[in-house]
């Protein structure tokens, strides 16, 4: 798929110099740093300096120690700040590490933002108390003005970006779905790193090719339509999964660095924290949030993409993830869809095997075949 | 004679099995890899060729295990499936009513779920290696013990320490704080037997209050009666069932006998005109070396995407296969 690569050649990165804001997680409302005039980054994939992080403990997970020991190697000087969401524990101590490190980590600014763990009136009520603090500290820091205009306009921007997504995705429901999982892997990045407005100028007309183009590649239907649940997972799995002689293709992404990024829309009238605080704590319920509605969320969606088989994987230490594979897997079981549970580094080398047994008996299962 | 050879090449030990076209093992071999693939895949091939009637005929062979992608290019195999379903292919062949699977192997553990003969989960050990045969390897040569003696010693002693530990290197110390408040050389072994059990189910979070029978035990550690016994006494007082583990006849050898099954399978739904087989002749003349890709001016790049480090089968001066 040329056509791929010409649409990926057009997407700069942010230039150097324009003002830029980090995030880690997709309950941070970014709209609120673009509309103070930042450009947002997500901090999404490796940064190749784990090791660099000898202060915060091991129990946490690889993202963190990815992130600390970036930020400790210098790999975020391009950021004038971020922003940590109090989404998780390892996240939270990521603050605590940066706080306590100060002068040694860049950037230095960043910003907690805690997060309630159920969406209740109240709760909407006082994350939005949350979401007028962070516009304080950015106005404060950064001696800018956030008016409800600019969040308006931010809002929309980003609901624009969404929707896009969401357009692709549904392509990736069809029989011969017209874009690899390592394809989409590259497009979100892109989505979460770059100018918003250029994306979403340079991305919509590649959508509406893609769009109104028959399949490209026929051959992906008798593929196994594969899903990868988790928290930050390793790309390298879809990567491997996608290889010829393994015979999957990744149809969806029920993780943080996957749909969590886009899985919501942001009214874009009214109080625009108001709407903000709503419709992030609205969206489709992670595992960091209290209750069962994630699980059906999930279930739901392996009937919409037709799930073949889903692959839960567990970044090591993970607390999130662990105490809900119980509770998931049983879901699973009851419903007949193969799974294979994985732990692991956000990036590098993969138990193969694994992954590759759990396709074989994908293919082993719809065939039947007579095994005795 | 016509049949079909599978070939298991592990981290301890290489694997071949010779099956003819109705399924009956004709010749096994198990040699210790002993970190050389090539020529502990060279001697066992050798040793099972020269056992096997002049007239053979090969129709196809198959690979797995951790170094099958080195010996599928090396006798060219028609086949490769990993070891989970190599194994259960074997197991699901001697007891077709099999539930679980228990494989131990060198430093691989897996646990694989059976319904209706198909398998539909399975997990292997991921980070940790103490309940493996390698901790049982280690331990036993420190005492001095021959491995194949470890299991019978254990059985034979009537107290069994509760080493408190799940790591590998730590149960090194137990056992020689153990021996030094001056525990037998028996007891001592029965506390690894019974290390070795709880870390293979735990590491493998194996739920023992579900599990189904009937339980196949099968791999290089399936031999030591000792972790056959530790094993039905853990499940047991986990609440689980009172069971008997089956050990298969050919249990150190399931991997080699599922993929040769499965490459029977294959040739009998959809036969190929000739196996891919090398021969000895060639397999025996076949050379290995790493090359830097770096270094050979440009980037070379291999099968599976990777660049770096490349592998090269060579016959003389010609290079036969790149990987």
């Amino acid at each position: 798929m040329t056509d791929f690569y010409e649409f990926k050649t057009t997407i700069q990165p942010i230039p150097a110099g324009k003002p830029t804001l980090g995030w880690f997680c997709t309950y941070t409302p970014v709209e609120i740093l673009y509309a103070a005039g930042f450009e947002t980054y997500g901090i999404r994939k490796s940064s190749g300096a784990e090791t660099e992080d000898v202060y915060l403990g091991r129990p946490l997970c690889p993202y963190i120690h990815s992130i600390f020991g970036g930020a400790l190697a210098s790999r975020y000087s391009m950021l004038e700040g971020v922003v940590i969401a109090h989404s998780c524990e390892c996240l939270r101590r990521l603050y605590d590490g940066w706080r306590q490190l100060g002068s040694q980590v860049t950037p230095a600014f960043c910003h907690l933002l805690d997060v309630p763990t159920v969406n209740t009136p109240s709760a909407v009520d006082y994350f939005e108390k949350n979401l007028q603090q962070l516009v304080k500290t950015l106005e404060r820091q950064f001696d800018r003005k956030v008016t409800d205009e600019a969040l308006h306009e931010a809002i929309t921007l980003f609901n624009h970006t969404r929707s896009l997504l969401q357009r692709l995705y549904e392509l990736r429901k069809h029989d011969h779905p017209p874009v690899t999982g390592s394809q989409v892997m590259e497009i979100l990045d892109m989505a979460m790193t770059t100018d918003k407005k250029e994306f979403n100028r340079r991305f919509e007309p590649f959508l509406t090719r893609l769009e109104n183009q028959e399949s490209s590649d026929a051959t992906r239907s008798r593929k196994q339509r594969l899903m990868v649940f988790g928290s930050v997972f390793n790309p390298e799995i879809i990567k491997f999964l996608e290889q010829d002689d393994i015979g999957g293709i990744v149809v969806c992404e029920d993780a943080c660095n996957g749909m969590r990024f886009f899985d919501t829309v942001v009214e874009p009238t009214g109080n625009p924290l108001k709407s903000l605080s709503s419709g992030y704590l609205g969206k489709a319920p992670c595992p960091r949030m209290a209750g069962e509605l994630g699980v059906d969320y999930l279930l739901d969606l392996i009937s919409q993409y037709r799930i073949d088989g889903l692959i839960y994987y567990i970044p090591k230490y993970c607390e999130n993830l662990y105490l809900e594979f119980p509770y998931v897997s049983e879901k699973l079981d009851d419903l007949g869809v193969p799974y294979k549970r994985l732990e692991g580094e956000i990036s590098g080398d993969l138990n193969k095997i694994e992954l590759k047994s759990f396709i074989e008996m994908i293919e082993l299962k719809k065939e039947m075949a007579d095994f005795q | 004679m016509k049949g079909f050879l599978g070939i298991d090449v592990g981290s301890v030990s290489t694997n071949i099995v010779f099956i003819d076209e109705n399924k009956q093992v004709i010749e096994k071999e198990y040699t210790f890899t002993h970190g050389r693939v090539l020529s502990a895949l060279k001697q066992s091939l050798n040793a099972v060729m020269e056992r096997l009637p002049a007239d053979l005929e090969i129709l196809g062979t198959g690979v797995t295990g951790s170094a099958a992608e080195l010996a599928r290019s090396i006798v060219n195999a028609d086949l490769y499936k990993t070891e989970i379903y190599s194994h259960a292919r074997a197991t699901v062949h001697e007891f077709p009513d099999v539930r679980t699977i228990f494989e131990i192997g060198g430093q691989d553990s897996k646990v694989i779920y059976i319904k209706d003969g198909v398998p539909i989960r399975s997990r292997m050990n991921e980070w940790c290696g103490a309940g493996t045969g390698s901790m049982l390897d280690a331990q036993s040569s420190r005492l001095g013990v021959p491995i194949g003696e470890l299991g019978a010693l254990a059985v034979q002693s009537t107290k069994v320490i509760d080493f408190r530990t799940r790591c590998g290197v730590f149960i090194e110390s137990c056992a020689i704080d153990a021996q030094a408040r001056g525990y037998s050389v028996a007891e001592i072994a029965a506390g690894l037997c019974n290390a070795c059990a709880k870390n293979f189910i735990n590491t493998l979070n194996i739920d023992r209050k579900k599990l189904e029978t009937p339980i196949v035990f099968q791999g290089g550690v399936a031999a030591n009666i000792g972790v056959k016994q530790a094993l039905e006494r853990y499940i047991e007082e986990g609440g689980g069932v009172k069971c008997n583990l089956l050990i298969p006849k050919h249990y150190n050898v399931m991997g080699a006998l599922g993929i040769a099954l499965a490459v029977r399978d294959a040739y009998a739904r959809e036969p190929w005109e000739s196996s891919g087989f090398r021969g000895m002749e060639v397999i025996n003349k076949i050379e290995t070396c790493i090359v830097d890709a770096n270094t050979c001016g440009e980037k070379v790049q291999n099968r599976s995407n990777r660049y770096g480090d490349i592998l090269q089968l060579t016959i003389g001066n010609q290079v036969i296969a790149t990987l």
